[in-house]
């Protein structure tokens, strides 16, 4: 059986993370672009794991702990972003947000 | 005291006082207080955090420049000031963090606490630009954090002073982190989301945002990355140089085309942000940091008193556009002048800080060795009197249309006051800036 | 310290001035004038006391060692011979705007340029130096777009910009002499002799150029004159284009002599085509005030011509009609404001019989008008002559050329005397009041008499150009 070295985590985070961005560059719908943000935080979490066992040093265990905490704060806040939103306009669509261009 | 438990704390304690007078009067003791506290040696006082003469001065302006703007809110903005006072707390850590690990987590406090404060919210508009600039600093907080992951990768730590950007992945993690930092400093390609978002928040969280959190992201981040700029190579240097130069020319050039003055503004914050670059591309001189700390000190000066004039502008006179703008220096002189010379500071017009900020700056960029794009930038300085000047010809020599006087609340004048004597006071005697490095 | 008075003063007293009396109109000429006195006053006190070569230091101020960033104040006999220039005409200017609308702001502001000025002429640091330079262009920017005619605001942006572009070069060049020597100010970097490239004196150059102005850098000059109210006109002909003259000669010439005689042959071939350009261009005016800013220019070429001998009689001989210049141009500026003010028309052809309407001012015209071709017996005869002189000497005979300029202006002056000043009186003459303010009167008169006084006796200015470039060094 294959062993799983680093590079394997990387690679998945890399991956992830990739996916992450896609996201948030091509989705229309707000909440899509939300979950997109929280895949990019949460690849970088894995990475920060993985190098943090392999290495042997507790730092990245740490960052990612602090990671899990800005996900969450920022997800509290940009939902609350949200729900102002869709009151004000019943709308999730990036699109709709027209009100200035150039 | 540490100066950050005195401003969090104050922060904590000051949603339970409701009345706006009395919440003002106490922001503006816990202010006082941390200048005291301040003036007495005080910093942030924990581990992986440390004071330099080199912040401590630019921490000064931050609490001066907050109690002026903190002189201008109203009853509405009852939760501004609680995140003021936050942003201020998280300022203060970020400017004296010393490791990555400090430096990441207090970026994102101040990233956070300034979504929160774009919340405040009124109408759709200012939705808008709050959406816009939170998903634009969402991600740029998972660029930074991939980078970082990276740059661990390639020093085999998370240590600082074990990584090096000698090879090229270093190289490559460094600028991912950047490019994540750039986003909250308005640098071309990361920009689009600056202009908005200024636009459309009110004009003072537009202050907040353009003048305090970006000179201090700026300030940090030079701080904590200046070892690994330092050993950059020609090529990567040259690309900070162009992203400096594609930055300034296309904030002034869109600002040209502008008819709202919010958005002029915007667009000069965006131009402004290239000027800042320079120093990052000039890390070889000498100059660079006294360059930085100057156009920075200037900057959040002229910015939040701009944006804070507009606001006031806006409230009394519902003045949004320049032609809006007709006559106002027959009708009210003071606020003209405040506006006129505020906005002739930003355009680099001497005897104010404006100018004496960009003459170190891009000095440092000459000793660097840069002068083309040191020319570039002198160029680009002068297209900005082309807006700037536009401005004041429509304040004071169009006929005057029919408007109202302002009868503004004396706190407010006194903010104004405290920030056009900061842009004097940084204009004609520039021994406070240099001393603090020498 | 009394020095750096005469620099920051005027510019708090600006301030404190229109905020004080905003409602008392009147009172705000009165204390330009006696401030502008003073400052004359304190200019021939520096005339006085100078030694008899290099720099009478005044103090330095605001150190910063770390950049070089300091204030000094010293000055020599061409700065001093600027300062008493720049002074006289302030007054001058005074006495021409008494009539002038909206008095406490526009002269809050002259006040404020008058500081400006001071510092320009003052400061050896480049740095300072550049800041002054930069502030002359605020106030000229309100006063040109506020007070102006009726293009005001399209001139007033043009001239910010304009200038403020060459400002640009300028600062370029000085941080790379910075960069290059190490000091900041123009005694030290003149001492150290460090060889300069090329490029430095290109940027300054061209800077100080578009400020002279020289062809094809003049666009500016035309619309920002002819806008300009006319006691603004003699500010920008008589002291600001002054400031890009002695720019030249300070940074170009004194700097850099040996690539400014390399490179002479460029500043006399954009001397020569801004000379006849103008020239040309002033034949085909119908605007009166047109005429005057391009024979304004046709001039300020001849003072080019006399630098690029880069000798000490150019250098004189540039000088003299630097003064002879502001004195001769002035007062043909003022009377052209006055007649449209008088006749509601820029057009020559709408004039016509003057001299029997107003014959005193019509006197002074033509004798202005006779100094700016150069009769014998005006500044204008001495300034043009010692020109032809220095520059056939170092050029050889072929340069007598620039005789032609003269006869050119001979041309468009006298043909403006027939249609305006003599001929048929024309009907809008013969409807308007051409009742002039005394006080007006008697600006235009000194100008008259300065003109012949120095036109008779130019010893003194040549007295002071010898003291001035006698330290120059590296000047034939």
């Amino acid at each position: 059986m294959m062993e799983i070295t680093l590079n394997h985590y990387l690679i998945l985070s890399t991956l992830l993370f990739a996916i992450g961005l896609i996201g948030v560059m091509r989705r229309k719908n707000l909440l899509m672009l939300f979950f997109a943000t929280e895949i990019l935080l949460n690849s970088v979490n894995i990475a920060f794991a993985a190098i943090s066992h392999y290495y042997g040093d507790l730092t990245g265990q740490m960052f990612a702990f602090f990671v899990i905490a800005i996900a969450a704060s920022e997800v509290a806040v940009g939902l609350g972003l949200l729900i102002i939103w869709f009151k004000r306009t019943n709308n999730i669509d990036l699109d709709a947000m027209t009100s200035m261009r150039g | 005291m540490s100066l950050f438990a005195l401003l969090f704390g104050g922060a904590l304690v000051s949603p339970l006082i409701k009345n706006m007078a009395l919440l003002k009067l106490f922001a503006l003791l816990i202010l006082l207080w941390s200048g005291y506290a301040l003036s007495q040696g005080a910093g942030v006082g924990l581990v992986f955090f440390e004071q330099s003469s080199y912040v401590r001065l630019f921490e000064a302006v931050v609490l001066i420049v907050s109690a002026a703007l903190i002189l201008h809110l109203d009853k509405e903005d009852h939760g501004t000031i609680t995140q003021l006072l936050f942003i201020a707390a998280a300022s203060m850590a970020l400017l004296e963090s010393t490791t990555l690990l400090s430096f990441v987590i207090t970026f994102e406090a101040v990233s956070i606490i300034s979504f929160v404060l774009v919340s405040n919210i009124k109408d759709a508009t200012q939705a808008e630009g709050a959406i816009k600039m939170f998903f634009a600093g969402a991600l740029a907080s998972g660029i930074i954090l991939f980078g970082l992951g990276l740059f661990a990768v390639s020093g085999h730590d998370f240590n600082a002073s074990a990584l090096s950007v000698d090879d090229t992945f270093g190289m490559i993690a460094l600028f991912i982190i950047l490019i994540g930092i750039f986003y909250k400093l308005t640098i071309f390609p990361m920009h689009t989301w600056a202009a908005d978002t200024y636009a459309q928040v009110s004009h003072t969280n537009a202050a907040i945002l353009s003048a305090i959190v970006k000179t201090v992201v700026a300030l940090a981040t030079f701080k904590i990355f200046m070892p690994f700029l330092a050993q950059l190579g020609e090529m990567p240097i040259y690309l900070l140089a162009a992203l400096a130069v594609i930055t300034m020319t296309l904030g002034n050039i869109l600002a040209l085309y502008q008819k709202s003055i919010a958005r002029i503004l915007a667009y000069s914050s965006i131009a402004h942000a290239g000027y800042m670059l320079i120093p990052f591309a000039a890390v070889a001189s000498t100059y660079a940091p006294t360059g930085l700390l100057y156009i920075a000190v200037a900057y959040i000066f002229m910015q939040s008193a701009v944006f804070l004039v507009l606001e006031i502008l806006r409230k009394e006179l519902e003045i949004k556009t320049l032609d809006d703008l007709k006559g106002l220096g027959q009708k009210n002189p003071l606020y003209a002048l405040l506006f006129t010379v505020q906005l002739f500071s930003l355009a680099g017009i001497p005897l104010l800080a404006g100018f004496i900020a960009k003459a170190v700056a891009f000095y440092a960029g000459v000793d660097a060795g840069l002068w083309p794009l040191i020319m570039i930038a002198l160029l680009n300085s002068a297209l900005s009197v082309g807006y700037y000047a536009w401005i004041v010809k429509h304040i004071y020599f169009d006929e005057a249309q029919t408007k109202g006087v302002i009868t503004g609340r004396f706190t407010a004048l006194l903010g104004q006051l405290i920030l056009l004597g900061g842009t004097i006071y940084f204009g004609v005697i520039a021994a406070d800036i240099f001393g603090v490095l020498s | 310290m009394f020095y750096l008075t005469l620099i920051f003063g005027p510019l708090f007293l600006a301030v404190v001035v229109y905020a004080l009396f905003r409602n008392f109109e009147g009172v705000v000429k009165y204390i330009a004038l006696a401030l502008f006195a003073k400052m004359l006053a304190a200019s021939i006190e520096l005339y006085n006391a100078l030694p008899a070569e290099g720099y009478l230091k005044l103090g330095s101020f605001l150190h910063v060692e770390a950049f070089n960033y300091v204030l000094t104040l010293q000055v020599d006999m061409l700065s001093v011979v600027m300062l008493i220039l720049s002074s006289l005409l302030l007054i001058l200017v005074t006495l021409s705007s008494w009539t002038m609308k909206n008095q406490a702001a526009y002269f809050s502001l002259l006040i404020m340029f008058s500081g400006a000025i001071f510092g320009v002429f003052m400061s050896t640091n480049l740095i300072w130096f550049f800041i002054f330079w930069e502030l002359t262009l605020v106030p000229m920017f309100f006063l040109v777009g506020i007070w102006g005619a009726e293009q005001r605001v399209y001139a007033a942006v043009k001239f910010f910009l304009y200038t403020h572009v060459a400002s640009m070069l300028i600062l370029l060049a000085f941080y790379l002499l910075y960069a290059q020597t190490g000091f900041l100010d123009v005694t030290l970097i003149k001492e150290a002799a460090i060889a300069t490239p090329a490029l430095v004196w290109w940027l300054l150059f061209l800077g100080f150029a578009v400020k002279l102005p020289i062809f094809p850098f003049h666009t500016w000059l035309p619309d920002a004159h002819v806008q300009a109210p006319a006691p603004i006109s003699v500010l920008l002909a008589g002291v600001l284009l002054k400031m890009g003259a002695y720019g030249m000669i300070r940074f170009v010439i004194e700097l850099m002599p040996e690539s400014s005689r390399e490179y002479a042959i460029y500043m006399l071939i954009l001397g020569l085509i801004t000379a006849f350009f103008a020239g040309f261009l002033a034949i085909y005016q119908t605007h009166i005030k047109k005429m005057v800013a391009y024979s304004s220019i046709s001039h300020m070429g001849l003072v080019m011509i006399a630098i690029a001998t880069v000798s000490y009689e150019g250098l004189s001989a540039a000088l003299y009609e630097m003064i002879g210049h502001a004195f001769i141009i002035s007062p043909l500026f003022l009377i052209a404001g006055y007649l449209h003010h008088k006749t509601g028309s820029w057009q020559m052809g709408d004039m016509g019989g003057i001299v029997q309407r107003a014959p005193y001012v019509s006197a002074i015209f033509v004798l202005a008008g006779m100094a700016a071709l150069g009769l014998p017996g005006t500044m204008g005869f001495i300034g043009e002559i010692t020109i032809l002189i220095s520059a056939i000497k170092v050029n050889g005979a072929w340069i007598a050329v620039i005789a032609l300029a003269s006869l050119i202006s001979a041309g468009y002056l006298i043909w403006t005397f027939r249609r305006v000043i003599y001929g048929e009186m024309s009907p809008v003459v013969a409807s308007a009041d051409f009742k002039m303010h005394k006080i007006e009167f008697s600006a235009l008169v000194l100008f008259a008499g300065l003109i012949v006084l120095f036109g008779l006796y130019p010893q003194p200015i040549f007295d002071a150009a010898n003291q001035a470039f006698a330290h120059f060094g590296g000047v034939q």
